[in-house]
């Protein structure tokens, strides 16, 4: 049997591979992500107070760190039964809605992005932002860094510091928005929603337009017919910060909707004994294996299922852009590759969101914490990763310090998903007696690319160099060729 | 802002031997009291990082690295030198090698410095989350100071 291992993934966040395995036809046989856990995160909470969570889950990976904090507190509120007042509410998802328009911005033109901008098959050399900007033009530079400085910015200024925001606590924020505060980020969020305009312009123009690109995001190769799953507020639309998760099936009927103290009935996880991370699938479906289709309780989490789950978006542009989106792809979407646009549509509702919280007369009340007066005991928050659901669990003794620590994060919810792309996309780009290009495993990458997969959270052991290293073996294991990018 | 320099520690600081970073920072900030030098502790590459040092003439960045070489030996070199990915997190594929990144972001017109340093401290292989540094990477920690207070002199 030969093998091929793609490793490490370029412009991943964290590291994992690929490895490929072909039958003696030279078909391909199966295909693997695997990802090196990094263990003991769990056991290095437990005995700690749980209010040290939201600063100290943060610090699992510094790719979302807002993500961690926001779940981190919601499970503190939780453990405490306490409701944050609105202006606390507010100020958290105001700095979420803007962690969510830095982080899918850097996904769409700096990861995802240069595949269609570029084209799938261009050297990896070229097929990055730098290429994006020598193409399109420095102009598109200049916005990605300054929506991303616009984010940061208004995350640090809610979220009292730098880089790990510190001011979600158990029942609140510890800090009040200023009205000088408050006008800056409107300000910054008014020039946000005209960016996420630009980027969907940029999106329909650059790969909808091209009828190459448009035929790859609708090709078999990269769609796959499973469950999906996203918070949904009390209208059914998509929300990042709170509500209910809302599980479909691939014909887009309701297989059912939780709150998160019920999610140990939804979601279950399996091990394989040739991954590290876990496979998460709907407890109430089953595991039936790595098989599309509604007896396989495999699901995936991401901007796309967000849409497919919801009835659509809370603001107005980012509704007009979702109708585009469900007038060509029809509902539920299936292409994995239509994650990119789902994501361009969050991001403009997010801008708008941003907007929207920044200038509503309540967001500068200095009520922003509700103080403990309950014993601790154990709580669950969720919310949605830019990459997928994230939930913390929390349980505490008497004193509120932790006992138990379980994490289901964004990417994890996708493994058994991504896994599949890979397969598929293997087995579509690769038959027997092809040649291995690099071109060609950038198709097999860009399926798993597409869900902004985000291993920093189970990994950070980060080898010196990141080429596209591909590894060739035959059947015995020796390695007869090594190509690298 | 004022200063001019500034050093970075790199890393996670719950990470085992991925903190010496910040443990050099956090040093480096007890030792240095010159408003022209600020003292950053960060934990990723790339172009996150990159964005941290606009607008400063001089950055020093101090990281975690695993090239093969004995846990605790200390790596000195200047960015300018990194082949297209070399450093721990300054090499994360969050976003772009930090040679990309410092590329990308001076033509889209961020104001950076000319010259970058960084003092790499090799770490074991494996990480794991503590808040300790291995026994090695520890006693590089006094070092890796001075290798920073050495270059802020230069």
């Amino acid at each position: 049997m030969q093998r091929i291992s793609i490793d490490p993934l370029t412009r991943l966040e964290g590291h994992g591979k690929i490895e490929i395995f072909l039958d003696d036809a030279g078909d391909v046989a199966n295909a693997y992500l695997q990802v090196p856990e990094l263990r003991g995160f769990e056991r290095f909470c437990v005995g700690r107070p749980v209010e040290e969570m939201p600063t100290l889950t943060n610090r699992i990976c510094g790719v979302c760190p807002e993500a961690h904090h926001m779940a981190a507190a919601k499970a503190a509120d939780a453990v405490y039964g306490l409701t944050p007042p609105p202006a606390g509410r507010k100020l958290r998802e105001l700095l979420y809605s803007a962690f969510f328009v830095a982080d899918h911005t850097t996904h769409f033109f700096i990861l995802g992005g240069p595949d269609f901008i570029m084209g799938p098959d261009t050297p990896v050399a070229e097929r990055n932002i730098l290429g994006v900007i020598r193409k399109v033009g420095l102009e598109i530079g200049g916005k990605v860094i300054q929506a991303r400085k616009y984010g940061h910015t208004t995350v640090e200024i809610i979220g009292g510091r730098k880089v790990h925001p510190c001011t979600a606590v158990p029942g609140g924020m510890t800090k009040v928005l200023s009205e000088a505060e408050r006008q800056e980020i409107e300000k910054m969020g008014r020039w946000a929603v005209e960016f996420g305009q630009f980027a969907l312009q940029a999106f329909h123009d650059l790969v909808l337009g091209n009828k190459d690109y448009l035929d790859l995001i609708l090709g078999d190769a990269y769609t796959h017919r499973t469950y999906y799953m996203g918070l949904v507020d009390a209208n059914n639309k998509v929300n990042f910060y709170d509500g209910k998760v809302r599980v479909v099936g691939p014909d887009g009927s309701l297989h059912g909707m939780y709150s998160a103290n019920e999610y140990t009935d939804w979601i279950t996880e399996r091990v394989e004994p040739w991954s590290y991370l876990k496979f998460p699938y709907l407890k109430k479906v089953g595991w039936k294996g790595f098989v599309d289709g509604p007896d396989s309780g495999v699901y995936m989490a991401t901007p796309l299922s967000r849409l497919n789950v919801s009835d659509g978006m809370a603001t107005p542009l980012a509704q007009a852009e979702y109708e585009k989106f469900v007038a060509t792809l029809g509902k539920p979407a299936h292409s994995r590759l239509a994650i990119h646009w789902a994501r361009l549509i969050e991001l403009l509702y997010a801008a708008e969101r941003w907007v929207e919280l920044a200038t509503d007369p309540e967001i500068t009340s200095p009520e922003v914490r509700a103080l403990p007066t309950n014993p601790p005991t154990e709580g669950i928050g969720i919310v949605e990763a830019p990459r997928g659901t994230l939930t913390h669990h929390y349980r505490t003794d008497e004193r509120g310090l932790l006992s138990m620590v379980n994490l289901v994060v964004g990417t994890t919810n996708n493994n058994a998903a991504m896994g599949m792309s890979i397969k598929k996309a293997a087995q579509s780009f690769i038959k027997a007696g092809t040649v291995v290009t690099e071109g060609l495993l950038n198709r097999i990458e860009m399926a798993y690319r597409a869900y902004d997969p985000c291993l920093g959270c189970a990994t950070h052991a980060l080898p010196g160099k990141i080429p596209l290293q591909v590894s060739i073996h035959d059947a015995t294991g020796e390695v007869i060729e090594v190509l690298r990018g | 802002m004022t200063a001019t320099t500034l050093v970075v520690g790199l890393g996670n600081p719950i990470l085992g031997d991925d903190g010496v970073g910040w443990r050099v920072a956090e040093r480096v900030r007890e030792a240095v009291d010159d408003p022209e030098v600020d003292v950053l502790c960060l934990s990723l590459g790339g172009l996150s990082l990159v964005e941290h040092l606009a607008g400063y003439r001089r950055a020093i960045i101090v990281d975690a690295m695993t090239t093969g070489a004995a846990p605790g030996s200390l790596h000195r070199f200047a960015a300018r030198d990194l082949d297209e990915l070399g450093v721990q997190h300054t090499a994360s594929v969050h976003d772009l090698s930090l040679r990309s990144a410092l590329v990308f972001a001076r033509e889209s017109g961020l104001d950076l410095p000319e010259d970058i340093r960084v003092v790499g401290v090799e770490a074991r292989p494996e990480f794991e989350f503590g808040e300790s540094l291995g026994e090695a990477v520890s006693r590089a920690v006094p070092l890796a100071v001075a290798a920073v207070l050495d270059a802020l002199q230069a």
